[in-house]
């Protein structure tokens, strides 16, 4: 009786980690939807921008589409963070003083992928607007091994400079490695932007079929998960 | 269907088995369409390497002969492979992307590519024209089925050709399961639970990956599952006819997949010895005869039969060594290659790192993994010591006024795992097979990356963990085993399978639309 109990509870368990996990994993890359600007692609040359406490780096850039809603940065060694240090994030108008939005990427804040995502609310009408963006480093001391930017020099899709208030210079030809990122004002848009994606360049009987296909293999896997927990063995 | 229906198909194996090979198949078929076009290790190679065997053996076309050429790896124009791979590929940024994972392809802003009306005009050559090529000298089985697809997609566009082929991988992928399937339940598992090990295999990441790309491994992959199916198969009933012809039939797939497919045969030997001497029980005196005449016999007619070029390619001993010694060449080789970060790399792209490796899962679930794997050891080096022994060691241990840690160690595992019999365990003898196949794969990946590092004084090939997927069928299985150890039941070892089996779903899960579909798309 007993250990039927404890089966009936681990069955339990492990059904609502199989579907809230999975549905969660499937649902994550979706419920946030912002599409980069695919034309930055970083091919020059790499360069570091070491940041220094209390000093500010920043870049002002042009959105290419309304919807401007994230910019993905890559940040380097965030890892180097101490428990009071932090990195700040700003987004303002071209006058980098006039803040839109800001963040802060702290010790606490998780490991990012490739780049870190910094989210504000969407600008509607961003398509053609210039803005600044401006990232500055609060450490109580200066470390050794501290986080630093990425940047490229003779990139081909901008013609982009940014500025380093540490060594009080502006870089011409050089771009932080940073990729402006829009979304659409709906949902159902969203998903068809990806849906769009996803399907350049693959063969026509494929296209337009992918967001689907990747739903029902989360849900074909779930059902198999599922089945198989409540299969008893013989 | 009422109740009772239901009830009684969920009981037929049948209904398993085809639900979990539909589930991969379909799952297969999304993968094929994640990674981009070429954009998995040496993809442009292994198509071009179809495209060229498709070509007629007389040319019917001017060919360029480069003296002297070089290939630059980041620049395809420089690689002499069809026009239609080349350009193809430049249209989809190959250069851009590949090895660079903060760069993706140009969208445009429709289901069709910015330059996609030009790849799939089909204008381009769809032969090699500057020579020498640089298409695979391999012989492999999946050349030969990917030419029958090209041929039967000729009027196709690329996209369309190679993407078919990639699905050829999904269809080898499902032939995998199978075989693990049927393998867990030779070496005792029962129906379930060998359902749920052919799962933990379906759905290995990179397993899945591996089976959604064009490339050869997955066929070597194949043969390797063939040929642990029928070395089970003889170690359960001894030598049949059966299992002897799957047994020899998987070696010829083996060395018709890729290079490292000759550990099949030099696996066979001491599977044939351990054979014969299980049936004949024979005086060591003459087992010992009968393994050095039968030894001698396979590696004679191996210098007689195999061209000799084909064994000097696979261990490259036409090769100028670098060093003043083989000694120096192994002790430098091994300082670089035998360290955690090495270890941990190739484990890493053994579980998920995909694409042209530079798209891996996080470093806190690879943690979990290998915090796994490392207590799955452990519970198997535990169950393979002798029972006796582990008893004699621990009273010694107990014995010392100190209690050796060791000794304490061993006690707190053995009080887990000793406390009832491991009949919901494989016997002893398909375990110690699958450590000793992937020892000899080990060996034979490291041995080929050793002649390459000889020759060059730099390691060219490595030893990613795709290598190592042929054995993950033996891999599997030693994992449940060895975890499998610390549970006292036959119940708790089902409740545990089906844990794992929840976590390995929600890891493919996860590096498809967590890590492969943000890196390309997003």
């Amino acid at each position: 009786m007993k250990l039927q109990m404890r089966e009936k509870q681990i069955k339990y368990i492990l059904t609502v980690l199989l579907v809230v996990g999975a549905v969660w994993i499937f649902a994550c890359p979706l419920f946030r939807l912002s599409f980069p600007d695919s034309s930055y692609n970083f091919l020059g040359k790499d360069k570091r921008v070491e940041l220094e406490p209390g000093k500010i780096v920043t870049q002002v850039f042009t959105a290419d589409r309304d919807g401007l809603d994230r910019i993905k940065i890559m940040i380097g060694d965030l890892d180097t963070l101490g428990y009071q240090d932090s990195v700040a994030l700003a987004l303002t108008e071209p006058d980098c003083k006039t803040l839109i939005a800001t963040d802060t990427i702290s010790f606490l804040t998780p490991a990012p992928r490739i780049y870190s995502a910094f989210d504000f609310d969407r600008i509607e009408h961003s398509a053609g607007q210039t803005y600044c963006l401006k990232i500055s480093y609060a450490a109580a001391e200066r470390p050794k091994q501290r986080p630093y930017l990425a940047a490229s020099e003779g990139e081909t899709f901008a013609d982009t400079a940014y500025f380093d208030e540490a060594k009080d210079r502006f870089y011409t030809g050089r771009s932080l490695q940073m990729r402006p990122s829009y979304s659409h004002a709906s949902f159902r848009d969203d998903l068809r932007e990806l849906e769009e994606r996803l399907s350049q360049y693959k063969p026509e009987f494929m296209k337009g079929r992918l967001l689907m296909l990747g739903l029902l293999v989360t849900l074909t896997s779930i059902l198999l998960g599922t089945l198989a927990i409540r299969a008893k063995d013989e | 269907m009422d109740q009772n229906q239901t009830s009684k198909m969920l009981k037929k194996p049948l209904f398993w088995l085809l639900l979990l090979l539909s589930v991969f198949t379909l799952k297969g078929v999304f993968m094929t369409t994640l990674l981009p076009l070429f954009q998995a290790p040496d993809e442009q190679i292994h198509y071009a390497t179809v495209q060229y065997r498709n070509e007629p053996k007389e040319k019917t076309w001017p060919i360029t002969e480069l003296e002297g050429k070089s290939s630059d790896s980041s620049d395809i124009s420089t690689y002499s492979l069809s026009e239609e791979t080349i350009r193809s590929a430049q249209a989809t940024q190959f250069d851009e992307v590949k090895f660079q994972n903060e760069n993706t392809q140009g969208f445009s802003q429709s289901d069709t590519g910015i330059n996609e009306d030009e790849i799939i005009r089909n204008e381009w050559k769809q032969y090699i024209d500057t020579y020498p090529a640089n298409a695979s000298g391999t012989t492999s089985v999946y050349y030969d089925l990917g030419v029958g697809i090209e041929r039967w997609l000729a009027d196709e566009s690329i996209l369309t050709r190679f993407f078919s082929i990639r699905l050829l991988s999904v269809a080898f992928g499902t032939i995998i399961v199978l075989l693990a399937y049927l393998t867990a339940k030779k070496i005792g598992f029962t129906e379930r639970n060998s359902f749920i090990i052919a799962a933990l295999v379906a759905f290995q990441p990179m397993l899945s990956a591996t089976a959604a790309q064009v490339n050869i491994d997955i066929a070597l992959v194949l043969a390797f599952s063939l040929f642990i199916y029928a070395a089970v198969s003889l170690l359960k009933s001894g030598f049949s006819f059966r299992g002897s012809v799957l047994l020899l039939f998987s070696m010829i797939l083996g060395l018709f997949s890729k290079g490292p497919g000759v550990v099949l045969i030099v696996a066979a030997l001491p599977l044939i010895a351990f054979l014969t001497y299980d049936r004949f029980k024979p005086d060591f005196h003459r087992l010992f005869w009968q393994v050095f005449l039968s030894g001698s016999f396979l590696i004679a007619s191996i210098f007689l039969f195999v061209p000799q070029t084909y064994l000097i390619s696979i261990t490259n001993l036409g090769a100028t060594s670098k060093f003043d010694s083989p000694a120096e060449s192994l002790s430098a080789y091994l300082s670089k290659t035998v360290d955690i970060d090495a270890f941990r790399w190739s484990a890493l792209s053994y579980w998920g790192n995909f694409g042209w490796l530079d798209t891996s899962i996080g470093d806190n679930v690879f943690a979990i993994i290998w915090t796994i794997e490392i207590i799955a050891l452990i519970g198997l080096l535990l169950y393979l010591i002798p029972k006796r022994f582990l008893t004699e060691f621990i009273r010694l241990g107990r014995t010392r006024n100190d209690k050796h840690w060791t000794a304490r160690f061993l006690s707190a595992s053995w009080r887990i795992g000793m406390t009832e019999t491991k009949e919901f365990l494989p016997e002893k003898k398909f375990i110690i097979f699958f450590f000793l196949l992937s020892l000899a794969l080990q060996f034979a990946i490291r041995f080929y990356d050793w002649r390459v590092f000889d020759a060059h004084a730099k390691i060219l090939i490595g030893t990613p963990g795709r290598y190592f997927l042929p054995n993950i069928v033996a891999h599997i299985a030693l994992l449940v085993t060895g975890l499998g150890f610390f549970c006292r039941s036959r119940i708790q070892f089902h409740w545990l399978l089906k844990s794992l089996f929840v976590l390995m779903l929600l890891l493919q899960l996860y590096s498809m639309f967590g890590i492969i579909l943000p890196r390309y798309y997003l």
